[in-house]
């Protein structure tokens, strides 16, 4: 039997929420953005991602629900809607039965950026900046204490000062295959980004997208075996900083840390990533920014967590932006959160990664196991 | 976009209606879970009326495929689904891209290359008809693409090749090829044929046989409907097939006489061709036989083209005419399919068991051998001898597994031909002779010495002794005894394990005990009277028990189930299973067959189970520092000098037990005594005495001992009985014994 990991992209409109899951059970989220309510101002429901997250999560000895990773991309509130209340904040120790009772989620190990500490954040990011800033005191008051379940914090670039803590830091350029304190046998980031030139405070204020983590996952699906899956994430990173990073990873003859078969597209599939905006004063995409994507393997996705994407105003999501990425890839290969299953109720676009490689499940449940999974309306 | 706008094949043809046009219930139902399908991309749905009243919905599936899909298959398939007027058959599914991959596994082949028709079920339609769910054939669909893209549709056991519509059947013996038979012979009113070296039976076929060239799997793509459509695919020396048909029949135009029924009758070719995985191979996996069936006879071709002539009723060879190439390429065929035979592998195979060949020996082929034999040759387990000296009778048929055409025939010959005739080949080889009579000479070395087991089924314990004991030098084979109880409702088995630690005669011993000791067993070797019937034949013993068919058959089947297990595993076992003839549950008992030491003590052996010594010692030790002891029970083989110690029952409550001396009492002990007989049938006696010596003193006997030990002599001997005595101690225990 294969060891099979899976990747899920949330249908959270123009947001972000991924899990992975590996096959040893380690859990990775990336960004948040969890909802109240039934339906969206359109008309869509939505998806219970607290339930399904939960679904997938392991339980800690006080079967409390942890999550080994939690990657915030960048403080915006399209990442991180919904931290508050939904993910545990404080000592570990201090779990209480109201925190259990509200099915709060350990976090395991966090990655932010330095942005986090700046005093320009959204409101949603603010109880994840005073997590961070409580980890990051432990640290360097008590690393022992500091390296266990619910304290692990890593920030993913250089500090405000251009520096860098050893332990504390991870920089561009270095590959990662410790989750939650243990060495895993079967994923590895890559980072790639935000750049030290990027995050020049200031600069970085006004532009947070440009400071959002980059990096590839790889996938093995056997110990030491060959990777059988890349998946890229970047955030809201605009193509300047994809730019940056074509440029870096092939002076560094590192293209394989730019290969994919999961492409999140950036930005909720704006045109951010193909050129500047507004798309009708700059519709060429940038040669480099379809360079990226000719780094995408055979039959590769790109999958864009975005609300339906129309031929229409607001944007993101752009329209020329998804034309640009089905000419790369194909239309069967091109996914919307938004769209899978059901445009009234869009379900996870869920990724399974085995030794055959990289595919995305379609599953259709029958109409019976899908009475049966859901609560009935009141009977009078 | 539309699947309607992109195909232009025949089948698809029609008028294009919308949903609510539809008028086939079937089309309605599979319509309406394409629309509703999460992976039916919607706007490609539309439905198509045919001529002939088919409805057709044409769809694009979304389908599940791993990133490096196999076998062609694209995320994105159009497929037809026609639903047929009659609704006898599920409705076809054909994958319409025009450079689908043909020749695929599970495939149908049709009369045409594309599109290609999918075989998404294995399950009759007329079975399932009545829960036929549109959403879980649209799912059948979707499972198609996504194994046949990982390759893992096809499973192990399932042909290569597409499959056919095929109109009928070639049975194929197991052990020969098709090219050893001139004609088809056809069998009742069937579609089936079996291959004949003789024209036999009405409308044979003449069998032309070819070794064709290698290809490689998935080659035919289509149904051939003449012989010009094999050119492609069968070609002999890279000759097309009709080419080859051709020169084939000019060779033998020579050999022509009208009266020679290979000449008359229709033909029918053989093609043998081997089978590569992959092109690159240089040796084929598999060879596969393909046999086309044609309605003219050479005769009939012959004529058509003009080299053999008709006048008045008599035909000759017009030299120097030749056959016609374009008349054998249009001759019409028709394909038929080969049936591997039932054979010992192929029922192995459908037995879901491993193929087994290992020689075995039964004795005995009464009721309970001839039913489990039969069990074993439909399993196809086993290379038999089968020894048996007597012969069926008419009251034999109530519980035997032959027939009434075999009374009056010895059992092991009958048994032996109804299995190899089933089995097509010779697995039973009979012996019609009595075991217990066999003289050891060069035969009866073979006879034992090549099993791998030796089984007796005989329900005799003389044969069941004899195989334990008496064959040591010629075969160091386990042995395994099978037999019913007196009234048929119990079957035990007792095996020997491989290296025979365990021997058949202590599994005997221990048998008798357990059924003792376990009292819902104390009716199992009971039998009134009323259970016999008696004959009037030979002499006052020739009876038969009244035992019902119902339990012979349960019993047969668990019997050949245990013993292919232990066949298999090579370990010792006790079993005894028990029909309950209120409920008809089978209550099974399971023995951890004992160890057992002998000594050897005056020419005999003297045969003690361990776990007797260990009830003994048990038993010492509770009543420490009194002395304590009871009557040992066991069985005498006189034949043999062996003696066996298989129980005791300990002293009984009146008995004297002091610190230096033990009076074993007798209150109730002979009621229990006469118990344990009742319920072994006698097989088991009085075999003397133990008793219990204090700490610290050894176990040889005291002067009170041997007093008491010459009394014992003296009270069984005269009956010729030997005795024995055995004294527990601290260290083991000691045995005196005298005959």
């Amino acid at each position: 039997m294969s060891n099979k990991h899976f990747i899920k992209y949330y249908p959270v409109d123009n947001a972000d929420t991924s899990l992975i899951k590996l096959s040893d059970k380690a859990t990775i989220q990336v960004d948040c953005q969890i909802r109240e309510g039934d339906e969206n101002s359109d008309g869509v429901k939505i998806y219970d991602v607290k339930k399904d997250i939960l679904k997938e999560l392991q339980k800690d000895s006080n079967e409390n629900p942890y999550l080994d990773l939690f990657v915030l991309s960048h403080p915006h509130k399209d990442h991180c809607a919904g931290f508050e209340g939904n993910y545990y904040c404080g000592d570990p120790d201090d779990y209480s039965d109201d925190n259990r009772d509200n099915d709060e989620i350990i976090i395991g190990e966090l990655w932010v950026t330095q942005m986090v500490f700046g005093n320009h954040i959204c409101e949603e990011a603010k109880p994840i900046r005073k997590e961070a800033k409580r980890r990051r005191k432990l640290f360097e008051d008590n690393p022992e204490e500091a390296d266990k379940q619910g304290n692990r914090l890593h920030i993913i670039g250089y500090n405000d000062n251009d520096k860098v803590v050893d332990g504390l830091h991870y920089i561009p350029g270095e590959s990662i295959e410790k989750i939650n304190g243990e060495e895993n046998d079967f994923a590895s980031f890559f980072i790639h980004a935000p750049f030290k030139s990027d995050l020049i405070s200031g600069k970085a204020d006004k532009d947070h997208n440009a400071t959002s983590i980059v990096f590839q996952l790889s996938l093995k699906t056997e110990i030491n075996g060959e990777i059988k899956s890349k998946a890229m994430f970047g955030g809201d990173a605009d193509h300047y900083i994809w730019e940056k990073i074509k440029t870096i990873s092939e002076n560094n003859d590192n293209q394989k840390k730019l290969k994919w078969n999961l492409f999140l597209a950036p930005h909720h599939c704006s045109w951010s990533f193909f050129n500047d905006r507004s798309y009708d004063d700059n519709k060429e995409p940038k040669d480099y920014s379809l360079e990226i994507l000719d780094y995408g393997e055979s039959n590769a996705h790109v999958i864009a967590s975005s609300i339906k994407i129309k031929n229409e105003k607001p944007n993101p999501p752009h329209f020329p932006a998804k034309e640009e990425y089905v000419k790369k890839v194909g239309s069967g290969y091109f996914r919307n959160t938004a769209k899978n299953k059901s445009e009234k109720a869009p379900k996870p676009l869920e990724f399974e990664i085995s030794d055959g490689g990289t595919k995305l499940k379609k599953v259709a449940a029958s109409a019976a196991t899908g009475v049966i999974n859901t609560p009935t309306p009141r009977a009078g | 976009m539309l699947v309607r706008m992109k195909y232009q094949y025949p089948i698809i043809k029609g008028e294009t209606v919308q949903f609510k046009e539809l008028k086939l219930a079937r089309a309605k139902k599979i319509a309406l879970a394409t629309l509703e399908h999460p992976y039916c991309i919607n706007d490609s749905i539309c439905f198509v009326s045919r001529e002939d009243g088919a409805e057709i919905i044409l769809v694009t599936f979304d389908n599940e495929i791993p990133d490096s899909p196999i076998n062609g298959i694209q995320v994105f398939e159009d497929v037809a689904i026609i639903c047929y007027k009659e609704d006898k058959c599920f409705p076809e599914v054909y994958a319409l891209r025009d450079d689908f991959n043909g020749g695929l596994p599970h495939t149908n082949a049709r009369p045409f290359e594309h599109p290609v028709n999918l075989c998404v079920t294995e399950q009759l339609f007329e079975e399932v008809k009545h829960k036929f769910n549109a959403f879980e054939f649209i799912e059948l669909i979707r499972r198609w693409f996504s194994l046949s893209s990982e390759g893992i549709l096809h499973q192990e056991n399932q042909p290569l090749e597409s499959f056919f519509y095929t109109k009928g059947y070639i049975i194929i013996p197991a052990n020969s090829s098709p090219k050893d038979f001139n004609f088809l012979r056809k069998i009742g009113n069937s579609m089936l044929y079996s291959l004949s070296k003789e024209p036999t039976g009405e409308y044979p076929f003449s069998l032309i046989s070819f070794k064709a060239d290698a290809q490689v799997h998935g080659f035919i793509r289509r149904e051939p409907v003449r012989i010009s459509d094999l050119d492609e695919v069968v070609r002999l020396k890279e000759v097309p097939f009709s080419e080859a048909v051709l020169k084939l029949f000019n060779d033998i135009l020579s050999r022509f006489t009208a009266s020679e029924a290979f000449f008359k009758c229709n033909f029918a070719f053989h093609c043998e061709i081997p089978v590569l995985r992959n092109y690159k191979d240089k040796s084929p996996s598999g060879l596969k036989n393909l046999f086309f069936l044609t309605q003219q006879s050479y005769m009939d071709i012959g004529l058509k083209s003009g080299c053999i002539g008709e006048a008045e009723g008599n035909y000759s060879i017009l030299i120097p005419r030749k056959f016609d190439l374009n008349i054998i390429k249009d001759t019409p065929i028709v394909l038929f399919s080969p049936l591997i035979d039932f054979s010992p592998a192929s029922a192995a195979l459908l037995n879901n068991i491993k193929p087994n060949n290992l020689n075995l020996l039964l004795v005995g082929a009464g009721a309970l051998g001839s039913q489990v034999l039969s069990v074993f040759s439909r399993l196809g387990f086993g290379k038999w001898t089968v020894i048996d000296h007597d012969f069926m009778l008419p009251h034999n048929l109530a519980k035997h597994a032959l027939n009434r055409k075999d009374i009056g025939f010895n059992k092991a010959t009958k048994i032996s031909e109804e299995v190899n005739e089933l089995l097509g080949e010779e697995v039973v080889k009979p012996i019609e002779k009595n075991f217990l009579e066999l003289v050891k000479d060069k035969e009866f070395d073979e006879i034992i010495a090549k099993p791998e087991v030796i089984i007796d089924m005989s329900t005799s314990i003389a044969v069941a002794r004899k195989i334990s004991r008496d064959i040591d030098k010629e075969s160091d084979k386990p042995r395994i005894s099978a037999f019913l109880n007196p009234i048929g409702t119990d079957l035990v088995v007792l095996a020997e394990d491989e290296k025979r630690t365990h021997r058949l005669d202590f599994l005997e011993m221990q048998y008798y005990r357990c059924i003792f000791n376990e009292k819902k067993l104390h009716d199992h070797l009971r039998i009134n009277d009323s259970d016999k019937i008696r004959y009037n034949r030979n002499s006052c013993r020739d009876i038969t028990n009244k035992i019902n068919q119902t339990d012979v058959a349960i019993h047969a089947s668990i019997c050949a189930k245990s013993l292919k297990k232990i066949i298999e595993e090579g370990n010792s076992y006790l079993s005894i299973w028990s029909v309950n003839n209120d409920t008809h549950e089978v209550n099974h008992f399971s023995f951890e067959p004992s160890k057992w030491i002998v000594k050897k003590l005056d020419n005999w052996e003297i045969c003690i189970d361990e776990w007797l010594v260990q009830k003994m010692i048990a038993y010492r030790s509770k009543k420490l520092p009194k002395e304590t002891g009871g009557i040992l029970i066991g069985s005498i083989d006189t034949e043999r000098n062996i003696l066996y110690l298989i129980d005791t029952i300990i002293a009984p409550a009146d008995s004297v037990e002091n610190s230096t001396s033990f009076v074993r009492g007798t209150q109730g002990l002979l009621e229990e005594y006469n118990l344990y007989q009742e319920v072994t049938d006698s097989q088991v006696n009085y075999l003397g005495e133990w008793h219990s010596h204090p700490q610290g003193c050894s176990i040889n006997p005291s002067k009170l001992d041997n007093v008491l030990f010459h009394y014992l002599s003296e009270q069984l001997e005269h009956q010729g009985l030997p005795v024995v005595m055995c004294i527990i101690g601290d260290n083991g225990f000691s045995l005196i014994f005298k005959t």
